[in-house]
């Protein structure tokens, strides 16, 4: 396992985006927060402008996303089929409802939330475990 | 620190979180599959890998400045109830639509603009609950907000400690397996 | 696109990776599938969760928009 190997294992990529986690925390006292960032969109920017400045860290990850595709030749623009858009939106509604029913849910929970102690992530995780697996049955539990 | 310069230096931070997100193939809803059908090593690896990082890292924060160290994420609503029940919503809404919060954030990134629908139709579900049903529920949230520390009375370093050791001691017999 | 090709193209995460390790479950040795994909997380988590089963080996080409991911059991 040479050098460059070394840099494209996805562990020692997860392992640098933790690292980014705990220095950003450490610089501006902030730490990524996944699905309260989104309320913004509806006019809640939280105390202190809190999610607002989360929506932005989060465009910057849609940034980051699109030059690390860029960089590596995996950029594909796919247009939605029709077929996929029902199980889209009623996705991302859930995940909406999800998001805002208890803040701090998910990724933030598996990221964050665990990491920082919380309580309710722990139980977020575990709702997240039981309705992941519900989902999943319906879906390709025939086949 | 100005609050423009503050979502500048976010932004930055977000730009590095998404090129090691993409590089690194992560997502939590792509993760859960594999664990459903039974090749969850991957995702287990990688996230004991986030937590043996970040959970040692936020707990040393604590000694660097009192404004930092171990801080509660969002609140517990209900006794822990809606956490649960929000998770089951989440759970469910991140298989269906075949990305969590980073994975839908990824794909855009990655051209899949299928995720720029799922990202707009998260407001028709954040409205719905922010202005329909939390009015209807304020009362059922005595929301208190406590640490695992706090709530198994123990320090925090020790919680942190113990859970950070099976994570190691379960990453390296993974990677010893693998060898 | 004969019998054992099989075009996963525009599927939406995480459908490619269950629909691929259940063909190649249920390959017989000396089997090759080949899988068309375009969703670049596939091509990274798939030779990962393949490699546990023995006898398989996997190898990855782009072509073109998509990657065709070539699965041979022994």
């Amino acid at each position: 396992m040479n050098f460059k190997t070394i840099f494209r294992q996805p562990t020692f990529l997860v392992g640098c985006f933790a690292l980014l986690n705990v220095a950003m925390y450490l610089s501006i006292k902030k730490f990524w927060i996944g699905g309260s960032s989104f309320l913004p969109m509806i006019g809640i920017t939280g105390t202190e402008n809190k999610f607002l400045f989360a929506f932005i860290v989060n465009l910057g990850v849609i940034a980051g996303a699109m030059i690390g595709a860029i960089s590596s030749r995996e950029f594909r623009l796919r247009i939605p089929r029709p077929v996929d858009l029902p199980r889209t939106i009623l996705g991302g509604i859930l995940i909406g409802i999800g998001v805002t029913l208890a803040p701090g849910t998910c990724t933030t929970s598996f990221v964050s939330g665990m990491e920082m102690l919380s309580v309710s992530s722990y139980l977020s995780a575990a709702g997240i475990f039981i309705g992941a697996y519900i989902m999943f049955k319906i879906i390709w539990g025939g086949k | 620190m100005n609050f423009p310069l503050l979502c500048m230096i976010g932004f930055l931070f977000g730009i590095g979180f998404g090129y090691f997100v993409q590089r690194a193939g992560l997502c939590f809803s792509h993760g859960l599959a594999e664990i459903f059908i039974g090749k969850g090593k991957r995702i287990c690896r990688l996230f004991s890998v986030i937590f043996i990082i970040t959970a040692t890292g936020f707990l040393i924060s604590g000694y660097i400045s009192p404004q930092l160290g171990l801080k509660p994420v969002g609140e517990l609503r209900g006794a822990g109830f809606y956490n649960v029940l929000s998770g089951i919503f989440f759970g469910a809404g991140i298989l269906l639509n075949g990305g969590c919060v980073l994975g839908t954030l990824r794909q855009i990134g990655e051209g899949n603009l299928n995720f720029v629908v799922a990202f707009i139709s998260f407001i028709p579900g954040m409205a719905l609950v922010v202005y329909i049903i939390d009015p209807l529920l304020e009362h059922g949230y005595n929301t208190r907000n406590i640490l695992l520390s706090e709530m198994m009375g123990v320090d925090s370093p020790w919680v942190t400690g113990a859970l950070v050791l099976m994570a190691v001691l379960w990453l390296s017999t993974i990677l010893r397996r693998k060898r | 696109m004969n019998e054992n090709e099989i075009n996963l193209e525009g599927k939406i995460c995480p459908f490619p990776v269950m629909h691929i390790v259940r063909e190649v479950d249920m390959m017989k040795s000396g089997e090759t599938l080949k899988f068309f994909v375009d969703d670049p997380l596939a091509i990274k988590s798939v030779p990962e969760e393949l490699e546990e089963i023995p006898g398989i080996s996997v190898n990855i080409i782009a072509s073109g928009r998509s990657w065709e991911i070539i699965v041979t059991k022994a």
